[in-house]
């Protein structure tokens, strides 16, 4: 219902207007002949604005009965009606009937239907004198269209430059597209998009394709465009058929092996030798002379588009289902193993024999299960790799270097966690090849190397780890200097001899940067050392390997699968920890003599002539110990990113394999753990981090009294 | 920061219940009565640093129309705010005449709150 | 205009409640936002943290923060026994348990048996209590659970 405040302006409103309608009339009727086109444009205002502000107040009747008066005087202005006394009566007839209909309705009142009937068929016979009642309503009826079905259609906008200034914004008619039907395919064009020197901010530079899904008719689809079209190019076809026709379901899941075989080209046992290979089935067949390449060729390619369309077959998952899935799954592998386990203890050989079989199988089908659901999380690389062409290139622009960007296996799928967070770490390993890696055009001239360098970005799969690669053609690392800067630093001892690898390892010592100047993007304070931790975040490693002239490798591994971990129990007191196997070193129990207390250093811990800080999990989480001799106790030694350390703990309890949860969804991180896991017994054990773990007992003041505690 | 809409157009019930409205969504509104009143309520608007996000004009208005209101809007500083044109349902080609002029969009008279304001969330954010 | 809001806020508020017992007052959070109640079991601690905050507890393969009211509102302790019980409580995104002396019913409010929060004299900090239930003579604080534990509320011990 509207509100009072709008009742209110509405009937001032109409007041004023019927005076102007009135008054209108009454002078039009004097003077029919002369029809002053000001007077008759103001009468059809007043109406006009009566109807639309009656529409906004919701008084459908007002608004309807005023259009009849509305139209006819639209006719008079524009000279297809004629004015005579017998039209002018009428319409002040009708005027004066809607001032009643107003009042009416305001007081809410019955109005008088049949008058008004009689006074509207009336004015309608002014309006079109040709149409007898009967036949106008009858053309009011709609037509039904039979059934509707849904059609796709293929669609380009391509906008002019200056789109943005015209008011409109492609995003606003995706927004309407998206509100219309299934937007099946969308692609961005992106390759307009100029230099960033070049790119005007106020521009529209890109265009798109997409194919829609809808049961809307194409006038309406052509609707969202009406604004647009005219300066625009935007073109809309109807695919429907050719959709369907674009790709063969069934192609799209069967090998190219079988696809080949089908269709004659190839015998079967010619395929099944080419499986024997390692090769891809195709290749195999084209290099043995079996097949064709051109139609090896085809019928590839006819199989990749099959993919497209099936690809568009996908369904959207809420990660956090897909997340449940994968602890659910490797709760069960887990599990199983434990199952297993205690098969040992039947007696029985027959039993024994039967439950081995079937508990092998179990073993075998939760395996593959888990390896298909994580597969499910995973995303391929190549959105990440390609935000890179642009940093290569205008890095490359703005220090006068000639760089080419070369991108392999971006096909290749990583969990969708590392994907989301390996940017960073690769970019800043990308710039230091940009910065201080390739030689500048006429350094690379002088030393006989092509002008233009080149930085490789990698990703592959091999024994069961994921490998992502940054190489470069460039000077190599300097190994002498950064052994001198180490020792400048302090992280080196001058008097050691290290080897290669340990000194290219000091590149990830914190604090220690080999640019000689920083850039504007390199080195803004982040160095090597936090990429490096950034990585062991996520479970991965980094090696570098460097010659020379020859270049730079930095390989980094990540490990297939993100949600297992293999992991160590340990027990303080109660609690039950779980350490992540591939931060420990090794665990010992120490005698006597291998614990220093050294003034402003804490508690030390000899390892094979090393000390290493000692950190007592029990001070560290305040937890009451059973042990708090260390050689009553164990230690595990942990290598972090730059220090190594013991950890004490009351006792070992065992390896197992860890399912991580993450607890910060329900709650909050909790410092020096990176998530949760669940024991066999069924309870919750938090898993340490070891980063975490190294700033609350070296960085935090509070915990300096874990140093300086006394043997 | 307040958000301001212009409405401009002749009829008080219809500013008023667009008021109303954008009241409620949290906009505030300028209201003129004419393209004319229009383009002054954007100059003062200008000076007095309020920011105007959008304009919701009517096409039937005496002094200035709407069309013309649109063109001059398009010539000035303001030519980046969004044009809503209202029309009804018999006015069509004075749709395709807004658009020529350079409104983002349009809203078939009578509307309701909702109505309008789908229009308006498609523009402003 | 200020009664209207009120009412506004009262019968906003109306509906079913879960109500339960802690050091001898009852309490009331609305039904939507429970899961489920479980039996006490054995926590993991976790380090470094208040004590209201008693630790982590397996559901069904999801690790679920646990905290006691009863600490929170600084009541006296008491030990947990077999009456203890957990009630599971979905709090905007996250899944949290609440250690309660025991459940009692459910409860079903109209807006006439609803008052606003006074400010009485009491160890809670009144900003948690969303409405007064008054049925059958006796008074039940219900708790604004959002409020109570919102993620302020959980990350202040951060500065600990």
């Amino acid at each position: 219902m509207p509100n009072d405040e709008l009742i209110q302006v509405f009937m001032e409103e109409s007041e004023e207007e019927i005076k102007e309608l009135e008054a209108g009339l009454i002078s039009l009727e004097e003077d029919p002949d002369n029809i002053d086109a000001d007077n008759i444009g103001r009468i059809f205002r007043s109406a006009h604005t009566i109807k639309g502000s009656a529409g906004m107040v919701g008084f459908e009747d007002v608004a309807n009965f005023t259009h009849n008066l509305e139209n006819i005087l639209d006719k008079v202005r524009n000279n297809e009606l004629k004015v005579t006394k017998n039209l002018i009566t009428s319409l002040l007839e009708g005027v004066d009937f809607l001032k009643g209909l107003i009042s009416a309705t305001i007081n809410k009142e019955d109005i008088d239907s049949a008058k008004m009937q009689s006074i509207t068929s009336r004015l309608k016979r002014f309006a079109s004198p040709l149409l007898d009642e009967a036949e106008e309503s009858s053309s009011e009826t709609k037509v039904v269209p039979g059934g509707v079905k849904e059609r796709v259609f293929a669609i380009s906008m391509r906008f002019r430059p200056d789109i943005f200034m015209t008011g409109q914004d492609p995003l606003m008619l995706l927004h309407e597209l998206y509100d219309m039907g299934e937007i099946v395919e969308i692609y961005a064009h992106t390759e307009g998009i100029p230099d960033f020197y070049a790119l005007k901010p106020t521009n529209c530079y890109m265009w798109w394709e997409i194919i829609i899904r809808t049961e809307q008719p194409l006038s309406n689809l052509k609707n969202v465009f009406i604004f647009v079209e005219d300066e625009n190019e935007i073109h809309i076809d109807d695919i429907t058929e050719k959709y369907t026709d674009g790709g063969n379901l069934d192609l799209a899941e069967k090998p190219i092996g079988e696809i080949l075989v089908e269709k004659g080209i190839i015998k079967e046992e010619d395929l099944i030798e080419a499986l024997r290979e390692h090769k891809t089935t195709g290749q195999q067949l084209v290099e043995k002379g079996k097949a064709p390449k051109d139609i090896v060729e085809n019928v590839a390619r006819i199989q990749s588009r099959s993919r497209k369309v099936v690809r568009s077959k996908t369904i959207r998952v809420d990660t956090e289902k897909l997340d449940k899935l994968v602890n659910l799954v490797g709760e069960m592998v887990i599990s199983v193993a434990r199952m297993v386990q205690f098969s040992t203890a039947i007696k029985d050989p027959l039993l024994f024999r039967s439950f081995e079989t079937s508990s092998a199988a179990l073993e075998r089908v939760s395996r593959e299960l888990q390896e298909q659901v994580m597969r499910v999380r995973m995303i391929p690389v190549e959105g990440t790799f390609n935000r890179f062409r642009r940093l290569v290139r205008d890095l490359a622009f703005e220090q006068g270097k000639k760089i080419e960007l070369k991108m392999s296996g971006t096909e290749t799928e990583l969990d969708k966690n590392v994907v989301e967070q390996i940017g960073d770490p690769l970019k800043h390993m990308i710039r230091n090849s940009i910065d201080h890696g390739i030689e500048t055009p006429e350094e690379r001239k002088a030393k006989g190397k092509p002008e233009t360098g080149t930085i490789w970005l990698k990703a592959y799969q091999e024994e069961g780890s994921i490998f992502i690669e940054i190489a470069d053609d460039g000077r190599g690392i300097d190994k002498d200097r950064l052994l001198a800067k180490a020792i400048e630093k302090g992280i080196a001892d001058a008097s050691q001899q290290y080897s290669e690898e340990d000194i290219f390892n000091f590149m990830f010592a914190p604090g220690l940067s080999t640019a000689e100047k920083v850039t504007e993007i390199s080195g803004r304070g982040v160095g090597m050392d936090v990429v490096k931790k950034n990585i062991e975040d996520l479970r991965g490693s980094i090696e570098v390997i460097s010659s020379k002239d020859m270049g730079t490798v930095f390989r980094v591994r990540f490990p297939l699968t993100l949600a297992i971990i293999d992991s160590m129990t340990v027990r303080v007191g109660k609690e039950v920890f779980t350490v992540p196997l591939s931060v420990i070193e090794k665990s010992l129990r120490p005698g006597r003599e291998d614990i220093k207390t050294v003034e402003g250093k804490g508690e030390l811990i000899d390892i094979r002539g090393e000390y290493i800080p000692l950190v007592r999990l029990y001070e560290l989480f305040n937890i009451i110990p059973e042990k708090t001799d260390p050689t009553e106790a164990f230690v595990v030694v942990l290598q972090g990113t730059a220090s190594r350390f013991g950890v004490l703990v009351d006792d070992i309890l065992g390896l197992s394999q860890a399912v991580i949860k993450s607890i910060d969804k329900n709650f909050r991180k909790i410092e020096g753990t990176s998530g949760a896991t669940i024991l066999g017994n069924g309870k919750v054990s938090l898993i340490l981090d070891i980063h975490g773990m190294e700033r609350l007992a070296f960085n935090d003041k509070r915990n300096i009294r874990i140093f300086k505690g006394v043997v | 920061m307040k958000r301001y809409i212009l409405v401009v157009d002749d009829s008080p019930t219809l500013r008023t219940s667009i008021d109303i409205t954008l009241r409620e969504f949290g906009f505030e509104t300028i209201e003129a009565q004419d393209g004319k009143d229009g383009l002054e309520k954007l100059k003062e608007a200008m000076k007095n640093g309020q920011s105007i996000k959008m304009i919701i004009s009517d096409i039937n208005m005496p002094v200035m129309d709407g069309i013309t209101f649109i063109k001059k809007v398009k010539k000035t500083p303001f030519k980046y705010i969004p044009i809503l044109v209202l029309t009804t349902e018999s006015e069509e080609e004075k749709k395709l005449e807004g658009k020529k002029a350079g409104a983002a969009g349009w809203l078939v008279k009578p509307f309701r709150p909702d109505q309008l304001m789908y229009v308006i969330g498609k523009f402003v954010r | 205009m200020g009664e209207a809001n009120n009412n506004k806020a009262m019968q906003d508020m109306e509906g079913q409640y879960i109500t339960f017992e802690l050091g001898g007052e009852t309490y009331g959070i609305a039904i939507l936002k429970l899961i489920e109640i479980i039996g006490f079991r054995e926590l993991t601690k976790i380090p470094n943290v208040p004590s209201f905050i008693k630790g982590i507890l397996n559901l069904r393969g999801a690790a679920i923060p646990v905290i006691d009211l009863r600490e929170h509102f600084h009541l006296q302790n008491v030990n947990y026994d077999s009456f203890t019980v957990i009630m599971i409580l979905k709090i905007s995104a996250r899944t949290i348990g609440l250690i309660v002396d025991n459940v009692k019913d459910v409860v079903a409010f109209t807006q006439d048996q609803l008052r606003p929060a006074p400010r009485f004299n009491s160890q809670i900090k009144t900003d948690f209590i969303k409405a007064m239930g008054e049925k059958d003579d006796k008074f039940v604080i219900l708790l604004d659970i959002d409020r109570l534990l919102s993620d302020e509320e959980l990350n202040v011990v951060d500065g600990v």
